[in-house]
């Protein structure tokens, strides 16, 4: 990382956190600090909620898993332009006539105050935590990759987060997502351009295409109904369908984003802008993945892209058995290279024959260098059960290290913490929320809607520093980390189902 | 079902019973945008867009299969 790419990265960053104080000044009522004063836009909405589900970690592992598994996970989001729809016509009305602050607000109205606390108390439980791995799971590659101190790289996103949302809240975090999407978008399309770029001269982004797909790396949609199968068109418009509709409208660190419109209808427009965008953004991120999957065709790629356990395993007993793979590997690559390019030829040649046979030999050749990939991982897994053999976290970053110029490589980090950034401070704004109104305020004391106030910046602080130290101690759970996400993941449809049962 | 019994006060629910949604009549008042006319329009424009993206996705599958 270079002068100029610390430079743009701490720009950026510095922008979004004196932007974020700007726009969340003079908050001086619960309403204003929790809700913005109900004044927000639609397009400030559904940028914020974009920028709420999309965390680091997103960006960095969509194209890995495109990489290593094609297309397929778009379908995962096939549900929720379905969901979007339903929350606009129920939620979102009840939600404004009502005046709620949070989501469960409605529940004490509708059954009693304990269905609204145990509903509280779930969504802090597992929000607290997962905002930990929020911070965690990026400042881990980073530092992996790029040899930062993971717990300096936490507690710097994690203070600078903290500035502007304890400060302004609502307003400040969704004016700061605004912007950090912005430096998203741009970082994601400038790493896309740079990729096609960065193709042999004689390959088109239209060879790319092809060759990625002949290799599997452009299967979409699979129409199969097998529930073995978790990415499949009807897994994820069953699955994705029923997840979104519980995130979307029961998670106050979502609920929170469109409460914060300005009337039902900014509020629905927020919703349905996201339905119709996020299916071609996702789309566009996986592609990512799938050219810098061709792009390591004519460049050689590490047969295991996570350097870490790599490491270990060459200081371990399987180092010869590793060091053979990857020797075997860098020929089988080569050897594909070749084919890759004869299959090109072919393709301009317009012979379909010699086409057809160019593109067997080249899956043949991917099927070798697949094959000593497998047997790294098994070696890998091995020596380090932690990593899974899992490594897809880790492939688009490295692209961007060893490929991209300098100056755009601070441009896709600042968006990796924008990322980050944005993620952390909805969920630390929600959690505030929810503990000053659905716990604090239950307690029953009058005070002023000024005191209202610092009681909610108090708890945001206290879920902020909850969230760094959590992410500092994250990295000595090991396993337990996936644990603690599938413990979260468990609390969705028993929050879904008690909002079904009060709608 | 008694609306009378949600009250409001300092933005805080007071009710002890919010009565179902469906009784609360839930207003059609807010126009959608002008350009789309109804509601309803746009939820189908969404759900249409949906369509087309399984389309083409589906397409985009089978050209470079």
């Amino acid at each position: 990382v270079s002068r100029l790419d610390w430079c743009i990265l701490g720009g950026a960053l510095a922008f979004v956190v004196l932007f974020g104080l700007w726009k969340g000044r003079g908050r001086k009522d619960a309403e204003g600090y929790i809700l913005s004063s109900r004044d927000m836009r639609w397009y400030t909405i559904c940028l914020s909620i974009m920028a709420t589900q999309a965390s680091a970690i997103t960006f960095l592992s969509v194209p890995g898993q495109s990489y290593v598994d094609g297309l397929r996970f778009i379908q995962f989001y096939l549900g929720l332009p379905l969901a979007m729809v339903v929350l606009s016509v129920t939620v979102v009305p009840i939600f404004h006539r009502l005046k709620v602050y949070t989501a469960y607000e409605y529940l004490e109205g509708r059954f009693d105050g304990k269905t609204r606390t145990l509903a509280a108390l779930l969504f802090l439980i597992q929000r607290g935590l997962a905002v930990g791995l929020t911070i965690f799971a990026p400042a881990m590659v980073l530092s992996v990759l790029l040899g930062w101190n993971i717990h300096l790289n936490i507690a710097i996103i994690g203070v600078l987060v903290m500035i502007y949302t304890v400060t302004g809240g609502t307003k400040a975090v969704s004016w700061a997502q605004s912007y950090q999407m912005l430096i998203i978008t741009v970082g994601m399309v400038v790493a896309g351009v740079m990729v096609v770029r960065q193709l042999p001269a004689q390959v088109s982004l239209g060879d790319a295409l092809h060759v990625a797909g002949a290799l599997g790396k452009l299967k979409a949609i699979d129409t199969s109904f097998d529930v073995t199968n978790r990415y499949n068109l009807w897994s994820g418009l069953i699955g994705g369908f029923f997840l979104m509709l519980s995130y979307f409208g029961t998670d106050q660190s979502q609920v929170q984003r469109y409460l914060a419109g300005s009337s039902i209808t900014q509020s629905r427009m927020g919703l349905l802008a996201n339905g119709l965008l996020k299916v071609p953004m996702q789309f566009l991120i996986l592609l990512l993945g799938s050219l810098v999957f061709v792009f390591y065709q004519f460049v050689t790629p590490p047969v295991f892209f996570n350097p870490l356990p790599v490491q270990r395993v060459k200081a371990g007993p399987d180092a010869a058995v590793y060091q053979r793979i990857e020797r075997d590997f860098e020929a089988a690559s080569r050897d594909k290279t070749a084919s890759v390019q004869v299959f090109i030829a072919a393709r301009h040649s317009g012979n379909a024959a010699r086409e057809a046979a160019a593109r067997d030999s080249m899956r043949a050749a991917q099927a070798r260098t697949q094959e000593l990939r497998n047997q790294a991982i098994t070696v890998v897994r091995r020596a380090d059960p932690s990593s899974g053999g899992n490594d897809t976290n880790y492939i688009f970053l490295s692209y961007v290290l060893h490929s991209l110029p300098i100056g755009l490589i601070g441009l896709v980090l600042a968006a990796v913490f924008s990322a980050s950034m944005s993620s952390m401070s909805a969920e630390i704004n929600a959690l505030g929320a929810t503990t000053l109104v659905d716990l604090w305020r239950r307690l029953g004391r009058k005070q002023s809607e000024r005191q209202e106030v610092w009681v909610s910046r108090i708890s945001t602080f206290a879920w902020g520093c909850f969230a760094i130290g959590f992410a500092e101690y994250a990295s000595r759970l090991g396993s337990l980390i996936e644990a603690v996400n599938i413990l979260g993941s468990l609390f969705y449809g028993t929050i879904l189902g008690i909002f079904l049962v009060a709608f | 079902v008694n609306k009378a019994r949600m009250k409001e006060e300092g933005g805080r629910l007071k009710a002890s019973f919010i009565p179902h949604p469906s009784s609360l009549s839930i207003p059609p008042s807010e126009p959608p945008p002008p350009v789309l006319r109804s509601w309803r329009n746009l939820y189908l424009l969404v759900l249409g867009a949906l369509v087309v993206d399984i389309l083409l996705l589906r397409l985009f599958t089978g050209l470079f299969s």
